[in-house]
């Protein structure tokens, strides 16, 4: 071949370094650079559809990703949500500030209990009188009506029903203890409410998923449809199966990539408008911390976990009972 | 170099495309398959190239048995094959450097390997100006050349070109042929499926003739040499 010759053919890598060319021009003649080469090719070939394509799979798989991020979320939620599950012990009247400390100090000691606080009598009544109504109404009384407490939070391991109320009558036996009140019913309901959503969630994930994968599947199907010429043309040449699927593969890796990206994007938006009213809302039932933002891991593992759904439906596509029927379709 | 022993194709319960069809072709020959439209040419190309087995008979290409042929040896074989076809099968997607370099490709051929080949084989057709352009803006004849280059490219032992001057004038399939033949004497076999009579008679090789699925005939190239000759002296005027 003449110098001449091999100027004059087509450069996949024109207008880069001589050696960024010869590297390019390398991997665009191999067999799988080739692959990613009709791939490319036919993704920005007709970009409106390809476009449309991906930003339905990303909007399909952003309502799976928002469930994760709000799963992981509910998670460090129901850490604090235990951590306001605690006893409430009133002590005698006569009991004074010293003997209500030390006996707060005593408890804290106590196996299945994570820590104490104790409410003095003047406390009690300074808080009664910046948070009821009726704070007034004690003025007309002589002296302070309030006992002092001790707040008592629970190991987490202690914090079911059966387990509250067996420390609850525990407590109650101590002489300078008159009542234990403890309120948990609020917060059975909200994990009740909690587990059927995450079921429910679990659910719409998983249709949603299968959703994906058949929009990759079809767009596969389509794929094959349209370039069934270039497979015919191949076979002829003598490719075998992997030369001639490769494209379709990468082709379903990437739209799965791609729409993972797309859902990430989607699903950071959604959160971002969600934290706000998620974070009063947590305040309202006592929790220290509202809506975290999801680890860097997750939202790294979603277009990764996008990639491997589009895998899975260009290979089901080209390997299911389907294929047949689809490569004998005119 | 080929060898057909009682081969049969039936395409569903219809009549038998190829009926107990032998014959032997030798390493480095030129053949002309010859026979109306429907006689089976086609068939009989096919099954040398594996595209379609065998409904019955033994088949035999270059001391491949296809009888014991495994599946997964099948695109290693088309891979030491030429096919060129009447439409030429040019894909308009890609220009005329990427249509030739497809079998190299698929071969896992490096690039430099790759270009010297693609250059050198559209050099030899005559396409080397060509290299950028896509096949849909080339004339009939240019396309076929772009066929010959596709299908010559990897240096096969092999040709077979089904009616490669079908849709050419006389001009053009003189100049297709004589490509054919250049391939010919570096050493490839060829098999060349036709009903150009013209054609026939103006290049005088061994003829193998279908008719109705079966063959008819099998003429060396010295008895079409010598047909060709009565032929022409019939034709000629008594003094």
């Amino acid at each position: 071949m003449s110098d001449r010759m091999s100027k004059r053919m087509p450069d996949p890598a024109a207008a880069s370094s001589p050696l960024a060319r010869a590297v390019s021009s390398r991997l665009a003649y191999s067999p799988r650079g080739y692959a990613w080469r009709r791939t490319l090719s036919r993704l920005t070939a007709r970009p409106f559809a390809s476009g449309l394509t991906l930003l339905v799979l990303g909007i399909v798989l952003a309502l799976p990703v928002l469930l994760s991020f709000l799963a992981g979320a509910l998670d460090d939620y129901r850490g604090s949500e235990d951590q306001s599950a605690t006893l409430t012990a009133y002590l005698a009247l006569d009991v004074d500030d010293l003997d209500g400390a030390t006996l707060a100090t005593q408890l804290a000691a106590r196996p299945g209990i994570l820590s104490t606080r104790y409410v003095s009598r003047d406390e009690a009544l300074a808080t009664f009188r910046a948070e009821s109504d009726l704070g007034g109404a004690l003025d007309v009384l002589d002296s302070n009506p309030l006992p002092g407490a001790i707040v008592i939070a629970p190991e987490r391991a202690t914090t079911g029903q059966e387990r509250m109320q067996a420390l609850a009558a525990e407590i109650e036996q101590i002489s300078d203890i008159e009542r234990v009140r403890y309120d948990l019913q609020w917060v059975e309901r909200l994990r009740a409410v909690v587990a059927v959503a995450r079921i429910a969630a679990a659910l719409l994930a998983g249709f949603l998923i299968l959703t994906a994968l058949l929009v990759v599947g079809n767009t596969i199907r389509l794929e094959l449809l349209d370039r069934r010429a270039e497979r015919e043309v191949s076979h002829l040449l003598g490719a075998g199966r992997s030369f001639m699927n490769r494209p379709f593969i990468y082709t379903g890796l990437l739209y799965g990539l791609i729409g993972g990206v797309i859902a990430v994007l989607i699903a950071m938006i959604a959160f971002s408008v969600l934290k706000a009213p998620a974070d009063e809302l947590a305040g309202l039932y006592g929790a220290n911390a509202g809506l975290k933002w999801p680890p860097a891991s997750l939202i790294g593992l979603i277009p990764a976990s996008g990639a491997l759904l589009g895998l899975i439906g260009a290979l089901s596509t080209l390997y299911g009972p389907s294929r047949q029927k689809i490569l004998s379709e005119k | 170099m080929i060898h057909f022993e009682s081969v049969s194709l039936r395409y569903g319960a219809g009549k038998p495309a190829l009926d107990d069809v032998s014959f032997r072709l030798e390493t480095g020959s030129f053949t002309f398959l010859t026979g109306h439209s429907g006689a089976g040419k086609s068939s009989l190309l096919r099954l040398i190239a594996r595209l379609e087995r065998p409904t019955a008979g033994n088949i035999n290409v270059g001391g491949v048995d296809y009888n014991r042929l495994k599946p997964h040896r099948e695109p290693a074989l088309r891979r030491q094959m030429g096919v060129i076809f009447q439409d030429n099968q040019l894909l308009n997607d890609r220009n005329l450097f990427d249509n030739v370099a497809l079998p190299l490709i698929i071969g896992g051929y490096g690039y430099k390997d790759i270009v010297t080949r693609v250059s050198a084989a559209l050099q030899r057709v005559g396409l080397e100006h060509a290299a950028d352009l896509r096949p849909e803006t080339l004339s009939g004849g240019e396309q076929q050349r772009a066929g010959i280059a596709r299908a010559l490219v990897a240096r096969p032992r092999l040709l077979l070109a089904d009616e490669p001057t079908g849709n050419l004038d006389a001009a053009m399939s003189e100049d297709i042929m004589q490509l054919l033949l250049q391939f010919h004497r570096s050493g490839v076999t060829v098999l060349v499926a036709t009903h150009d009579t013209e054609l026939l008679n103006r290049h005088r090789f061994t003829q193998l003739k279908l008719a109705g699925g079966r063959r008819v005939s099998q003429r060396s190239s010295m008895d079409a040499s010598l047909a060709q000759s009565r032929a022409s002296a019939r034709s000629k005027p008594h003094v």
